[in-house]
C-alpha cells in the first residue's frame, strides 16, 4: 500500500472518531453527528482514493446502522434504489454496445466523416467522443477512442509532448467524453445518482427528455468552445492528414460488414431510448432499462460472460452506497445542521448566485475526487442550503451534478483525463493551463444557461 | 572505463536531462548506459481507476492496459534510438536497454549492476501536494543509489 493511502486511511478513522467522540453541538442529534462522521470518513477516502470507492460505500452501509444512524433494515433497502438499476441496465447495454463492437463502427463512422483537414480531424475526436458519451459511459467512450487516436498520432508521425496537434488531439479524446458525459443520464452515472437522491429526499423526478433538453445544448456548445480553444491555445502543426484517413478507413475496412449482432444491439439502443423517452415517467427509467438488458439476452445479442467481462460489479455497491449516506444525512438532520453553520455565511446571496457558487464548488471538487463522490457528498448538503429559499431542488441537482462532471486539468479527476494523459502527448502544464481556461468558460456558459436558458424550460432559480 | 548511466521513463523525459549526461559521457570519456523503464505503475494506475472508478470490466480495461503498454514501448524505442543517434554524432560510446517494472526497483537494479559513476534522472511531473503525500521517485534514487545522482525537471522536452 502507497504511503499516501496509508495516510488517507489513519486520517478517515481519526476525523470520524474525531466527530463520534466530540460533544454534540446544540441543534444536532447524536444520529446526525454519527451521520456527520460516516461521511467525513468517506470524504476523506474517496479522496485519498485509499481503497476502490465501492468499498468505501460499502463499508458505510455497514456502518450506518452500527453507530445508530439508520435501522439496519433501512441502510439496506437503499441499495435496492431504482436508480442502481437503471444504471446497470445502462452498463450492459454498454457492454452490448462494446462487445459487438457496434461502437468502435460508430466512432470510426463518425471520424471518418470528419477527417478532410487536421481542423475538422480535431473537431471529429471532440465531437464523435461526446457523442459517443450521449450514450455510453464516458471512461468507456475514452478507452474506446484511445486506440483509434493512437493510431492517427502514429499515421501522422506525431512526436510526444513534441507536436501541438498532438497534444491537442489527445486533450481533445479526454474532453469531448467528458463534456458529452454530461448531457444525458448514459454518459456519467452521477447524473442518475444525482435522480435517486432527489427522489430519495423530496420524491421528485427529472424525466430523460427534460435532462436532455435541459443540458444537451450546453454541452454542444461546450465542445464548439473546447474545439476552438484547443486549435487557438495549441495550434496546428500538421498540414495533411490523408495519412490518418487512410489508417482510419484501413481499420474500418478491418471490420467488414455491418454484423447481425450489431444491428441488434443497435435496435435495441434505440428502442430503449425511445421508451425512456415515450414512456420514462409511467414506466420507470430504470424498469425499461433492465428490460433492455433482457432483451439483449432474449435476442441472444450478448452471453453472461460478456457482460461480467465488461461491467464491474463494484458499480451497484458505490452508488447504492451513495444513496444511503446521502440519504443517511438527510434523515438524522446532518445536511440541515451543515447548512445552518453555513447558512451564515452566504445568507443575504440571491439565489441565483448561490446556485453558482455551488456549481463552481461542484467543478472544481471534481478535478480532486471523482465526479460521482463529489455529487453524493455535495447534493444532501446544498438540498439543506437551499431550503426555505424557495429554489426548487431540481435547480440544485443540475446546479450540482452537471458541473460536478466537468473536470478538465487533473488525470486525477476523472478516468478519461487519466487515459489521454497516459499516452505521454501532452504534459500536465498543458492541461493544468488548458483545463483551467475551460473551465472558466464553462462556468460563465453555465451561468449564462441557468440564468437565460432554464427559465425558459421552467428551472428556475 | 567511467559510465554514465541515463534513466528514462515515457514520464519522465527531459532535454537537458539527456543533454547533461551526453555531456558528462562526452567530457570524461566514459561509456553511456542509457535505459528506459516502460513503468509498469502507471498503466496498472489507469486501468484500476477504469475498473474502480469507471466500472469496467476486465475486458474492456485490458485491452486498453494492452494498447497503453504498446504505446509506452514504441515511445520507449523511438526515445533510446534518438538518444543512440545524439550519442553517435558526438562520439560516445553508448549502450540502450529497454526494461520493464516499477521505475524505482528497475532503476537502483541497474545502479547495482552497471555500476555507473553518476546517474542522471529526470523528476516526473507532478502536482505539488501529490509530490509532497506520493514523494519523488527521483528523490528516493538520490538517497538509495551508490553513485551521485543528478536530479532534472522532468517535461522540458
Amino acid at each position: 500500500m502507497t504511503r499516501r493511502k496509508t495516510l488517507s486511511i489513519i486520517i478517515a478513522f481519526a476525523v470520524c472518531a474525531g466527530i463520534v467522540l466530540a460533544p454534540t453541538p446544540a441543534g444536532l442529534t447524536r444520529e446526525g453527528q454519527n451521520a456527520l462522521a460516516i461521511f467525513a470518513l468517506c470524504f476523506v477516502l474517496w479522496v485519498g482514493n485509499a481503497l476502490p470507492l465501492a468499498v468505501t460505500s460499502l463499508f458505510a452501509i455497514v456502518l450506518l446502522p452500527t453507530l445508530r444512524v439508520l435501522p439496519a433494515s433501512r441502510s439496506f433497502e437503499l441499495f435496492g434504489s431504482p436508480v442502481v438499476f437503471f444504471i446497470l441496465g445502462a452498463f450492459i447495454l454498454a457492454a452490448a454496445l462494446m462487445r459487438s463492437g457496434l461502437s468502435t463502427r460508430l466512432a470510426l463512422a463518425f471520424l471518418r466523416r470528419f477527417g478532410g483537414s487536421p481542423r475538422s480531424l480535431l473537431a471529429g475526436v471532440i465531437f464523435s467522443g461526446g457523442f459517443l458519451a450521449f450514450w455510453m459511459p464516458q471512461h468507456a467512450v475514452a478507452a474506446l477512442l484511445f486506440p483509434i487516436v493512437l493510431e492517427i498520432a502514429h499515421a501522422l508521425d506525431l512526436k510526444p509532448v513534441k507536436s501541438r496537434y498532438g497534444r491537442a488531439l489527445f486533450l481533445a479524446l479526454a474532453w469531448g467524453a467528458v463534456i458529452g458525459g454530461v448531457a444525458t443520464f448514459l454518459g456519467g452515472a452521477r447524473n442518475p445518482l444525482a435522480l435517486g437522491i432527489l427522489s430519495q429526499h423530496y420524491d421528485m423526478s427529472i424525466t430523460f427528455v427534460e435532462w436532455v433538453v435541459a443540458v444537451a445544448p450546453f454541452s454542444i456548445i461546450l465542445m464548439g468552445c473546447a474545439y476552438f480553444l484547443l486549435l487557438r491555445g495549441f495550434g496546428v502543426d500538421v498540414e495533411d492528414v490523408s495519412r490518418a484517413r487512410e489508417a482510419l478507413d484501413k481499420k474500418a475496412k478491418a471490420l467488414g460488414p455491418i454484423s447481425k449482432r450489431e444491428k441488434g444491439v443497435g435496435i435495441v439502443m434505440i428502442l430503449t431510448i425511445v421508451a425512456w423517452i415515450v414512456s420514462g415517467r409511467v414506466v420507470g427509467l430504470a424498469s425499461i432499462s433492465i428490460l433492455a438488458a433482457v432483451a439483449l439476452f432474449v435476442f441472444n445479442l450478448i452471453e453472461w460472460k460478456s457482460v461480467e467481462e465488461y461491467v464491474n460489479w463494484g458499480v451497484i455497491f458505490m452508488y447504492g452506497g451513495a444513496i444511503a449516506i446521502a440519504t443517511a444525512l438527510h434523515e438524522s438532520g446532518g445536511a440541515r445542521w451543515i447548512a445552518l453553520v453555513a447558512q451564515d455565511r452566504i445568507a443575504g446571496l440571491p439565489p441565483f448566485w448561490m446556485l453558482m457558487v455551488f456549481g463552481a464548488a461542484a467543478t472544481f471538487l471534481t478535478e480532486g475526487i471523482s465526479n460521482v463522490a463529489a455529487v453524493a457528498l455535495m447534493l444532501p448538503i446544498c438540498f439543506g442550503l437551499m431550503e426555505g429559499s424557495g429554489v426548487s431542488p431540481v435547480s440544485v441537482v443540475f446546479v450540482v451534478a452537471v458541473p460536478a462532471g466537468l473536470a478538465f486539468s487533473l488525470p486525477m479527476g476523472t478516468p478519461a483525463n487519466a487515459i489521454a494523459y497516459s499516452a505521454g502527448y501532452y504534459r500536465l502544464r498543458d492541461s493544468l493551463v488548458a483545463g483551467a481556461i475551460l473551465k472558466i468558460v464553462a462556468l460563465l456558459l453555465f451561468a449564462l444557461v441557468v440564468r437565460f436558458y432554464w427559465p425558459l424550460l421552467g428551472i428556475g432559480t | 572505463m567511467n559510465r554514465v548511466l541515463l534513466i528514462l521513463s515515457a514520464s519522465r523525459v527531459s532535454n537537458s536531462c539527456v543533454d547533461g549526461a551526453l555531456n558528462a559521457a562526452g567530457s570524461e570519456n566514459a561509456e553511456l548506459v542509457v535505459l528506459f523503464i516502460l513503468d509498469t505503475v502507471m498503466p496498472h494506475d489507469v486501468r484500476e481507476r477504469m475498473s474502480h472508478e469507471g466500472f469496467l470490466g476486465e475486458a474492456a480495461s485490458g485491452r486498453l492496459l494492452l494498447s497503453m503498454r504498446k504505446e509506452l514501448k514504441r515511445q520507449g524505442i523511438n526515445e533510446l534510438a534518438e538518444v543512440a543517434r545524439a550519442a553517435e554524432k558526438r562520439g560516445i560510446t553508448h549502450r540502450t536497454e529497454l526494461v520493464e517494472g516499477e521505475f524505482l526497483t528497475r532503476a537502483l537494479e541497474a545502479a547495482q549492476t552497471e555500476a555507473p559513476t553518476v546517474i542522471f534522472v529526470a523528476k516526473r511531473e507532478h502536482a505539488a501536494l501529490s509530490r509532497l503525500v506520493s514523494g519523488s521517485r527521483a528523490e528516493e534514487l538520490k538517497d538509495a543509489a551508490p553513485c551521485e545522482v543528478m536530479i532534472h525537471k522532468g517535461g522540458d522536452s
